[in-house]
């Protein structure tokens, strides 16, 4: 074996490790937290595309994401910019357990759950009914996570599930959160049942018919 | 046809001319004649260098592509952990083809087929990772971290194929957030990429022509990358120096002539050039940076560019080259580039004009000068970049834009004729 080959291997290996590395700390950081995560409900809408590489999932909708405040601040000069800009979203929960913004941040607020969001326009609050300029600053945004994987079967039915069911039906997709901003998506729910258990029980009720 | 296989079929062509003119005895000629037939037979017969590799490479993308689609098909439906395994095994694959290629010292064919599965087995655990637990991403954040941790494979196993996808994948790793500011690991993940490509270009090493074309595309992404971020600045001064390397390389194989094609950087380099100028004198916009706002990056770069341009010169003097007009037009550009940070967009735009002027006429004079019809001709077409983003400039009156066109026109066939005459008359140097 060449000298330079052994220098390469050494170096390869090094490379593996890290390589290694990064999914290892993920699969670390989200099965056992080192620190206490929290868990938050978002309601959705969803729809079902599909890709050729990354198979069936369901395409997740939060509608218009917007935050107003009263006055502008004095991080937000580069949201208008191309690709905006990625800000800390501190949560909050509605009386029924939903997840809600009540402010954006450059930097995590010590002691509140936070979430990494892309802020991409930031203008005046304009009312249409009036045609004039509230006195807000209105900020959107788009939350991280905008699909959830299902099979190639579950995935169609899921979007025919919300289409069909009566006036009501709530999707809410429970997200776990990360002190640091970070998340990992935990489950989607209807009606507070897992997706994946209502589809099965519909299956399995539509086979024995 | 192999390129061998054409210098033997040009040499029998030669042969009757040879033995006419008494340069080469029949008997030899005849010797030459079956050699040079044996060779062409040899050389048709062979398949050309890059077809086992091409269907190589279509084969394993089907074959990669099949397997995608028979995973994706109910993965949903195995539990996390044989996910997760499933997940790792074309990595641990790389990693068995890695380590066997090292171990063994085995060829090239071997080398580039472990870099680029061990770069494809880390993208797919990143990817399917992130799909498993639902945690999302951009496509840019994704390719930044495959890109950052394959990046060491090109100088492990020297690998061409990996340096093209790597490449490739730059364009979308900085398109993500186009016009985003550039943050300090995107420039040095771009910059990493560069000693393996000064390497390669240099023409000591196989594969010379494939690597400088593969440049081109690397210095395509660092333009697409950073023009947001450092604008006509860093666009100009990168485009310079394009053109300064071509010219040397170009200098330097003089010794060793090879097709023009083998050296696409002066050809790009000027290209680039009068596109780059062309903006400039049409939009104050080019030069509008923001070059206040995300100074140290753009400050940086730009100062990266000028010394590179600097080394590329000196190395050249030090090895006896000669100093072209083209030095004295590029240094020019970088004086006037420099002045950005004086001036305000507005100026900076007239800047670019009457430098298209000058280098446009420094050409032409250069052209009658050495008797050169590329340096004219390249002259000619500043002047015409010139003339055409004038055309649509409504700030000049429409006369005086007319007579400039039909003056422009006249001395563009006028020079033609006088420079044609002028090289036939038996006065012309080989360009």
């Amino acid at each position: 074996m060449k000298r330079s080959d052994v220098v390469r291997l050494l170096l390869y290996l090094v490379v593996l490790a890290a390589m290694a590395a990064y999914p290892v700390r993920k699969i670390l950081q989200f099965e056992w937290p080192s620190e206490m995560t929290e868990l938050f409900r978002f309601k959705v809408n969803l729809y079902d595309p599909y890709d050729p590489v990354r198979g069936r999932f369901v395409r997740l909708s939060f509608g218009r994401l917007e935050f107003k405040c009263d006055q502008p601040t004095s991080w937000d000069a580069k949201i208008n910019r191309p690709g905006g800009s990625v800000v800390y979203a501190v949560l909050d929960r509605r009386k029924d357990g939903t997840a809600f913004v009540t402010k954006l941040t450059d930097t995590p607020v010590p002691g509140s759950a936070v979430l990494k969001v892309r802020c991409r326009w930031r203008g005046r609050d304009y009312n249409p009914k009036t045609k004039r300029c509230s006195g807000k600053w209105s900020y959107l945004y788009d939350y991280p996570f905008d699909r959830f994987y299902l099979n190639e079967k579950l995935a169609p039915e899921a979007e025919k599930l919300l289409r069909s069911a009566k006036r009501g039906t709530e999707a809410e997709l429970l997200v776990r959160i990360y002190p640091d901003g970070s998340f990992c998506v935990d489950d989607l729910q209807i009606d507070k049942r897992s997706i994946r258990d209502v589809l099965r029980s519909r299956q399995e009720k539509s086979e024995k018919k | 046809m192999s390129e061998e296989c054409k210098y033997w079929s040009w040499l029998e062509r030669k042969l009757p001319k040879l033995v006419a003119e008494g340069l080469l005895p029949q008997d030899s000629a005849e010797q030459i004649k079956l050699r040079c037939e044996a060779e062409q037979s040899d050389g048709n017969n062979t398949l050309p260098g890059y077809f086992l590799p091409t269907l190589a490479a279509g084969g394993g993308t089907l074959i990669a592509g099949g397997l995608v689609l028979l995973v994706s098909y109910n993965w949903d439906m195995l539990p996390k952990i044989t996910r997760i395994v499933l997940a790792a095994l074309p990595l641990l694959l790389g990693a068995c083809c890695g380590i066997y290629t090292l171990l063994r010292g085995r060829g090239q064919a071997w080398r580039e087929g472990s870099a680029v599965l061990t770069a494809g087995g880390c993208a797919t655990l990143i990817g399917l990772i992130s799909q498993i637990y639902h945690t999302g991403g951009e496509l840019s954040e994704f390719l930044f971290l495959v890109i950052a941790l394959s990046i060491a494979l090109l100088y492990i196993f020297d690998s061409g194929a990996l340096a093209l996808l790597l490449t490739l994948g730059l364009f979308p790793c900085f398109g993500g957030n186009y016009g985003a500011d550039r943050s300090w690991m995107e420039l040095v993940l771009y910059l990493a990429f560069l000693p393996f490509f000064l390497h390669h270009i240099r023409g000591r090493v196989a594969g010379t022509g494939y690597y400088r074309y593969l440049t081109m595309l690397y210095l395509a992404a660092g333009l697409f990358a950073f023009y947001a971020a450092g604008g006509g600045l860093i666009s100009l001064s990168a485009g310079a120096l394009v053109l300064l390397t071509g010219i040397r390389l170009g200098t330097q194989e003089q010794t060793e002539p090879r097709s023009p094609r083998h050296n696409p950087f002066p050809v790009a380099g000027f290209l680039l050039l009068t596109g780059l100028l062309a903006a400039a004198s049409s939009s104050p916009q080019f030069f509008r940076v923001r070059i206040h706002e995300n100074f140290t990056v753009s400050i940086v770069f730009w100062g990266l560019i000028v010394f590179d341009f600097l080394l590329v010169w000196l190395r050249g003097l030090r090895r006896g080259m000669a100093i072209w007009e083209l030095d004295g037009l590029l240094f020019l550009l970088m004086t006037v580039n420099a002045l950005v940070f004086f001036l305000d967009a507005e100026e900076m735009q007239f800047a670019a004009n009457l430098y298209l002027a000058i280098a446009g006429a420094g050409l032409i004079f250069a052209a009658f000068r050495k008797k050169r019809m590329r340096f004219f001709n390249a002259g000619m077409i500043l002047f015409f970049t010139l003339a055409a983003c004038r055309f649509f400039d409504n700030k000049l009156p429409i006369l005086p834009r007319a007579l400039g066109f039909i003056v422009l026109g006249l001395g563009l066939i006028g020079g033609n004729i006088l420079l044609y005459r002028r090289k036939h008359a038996g006065k012309e140097v080989a360009i």
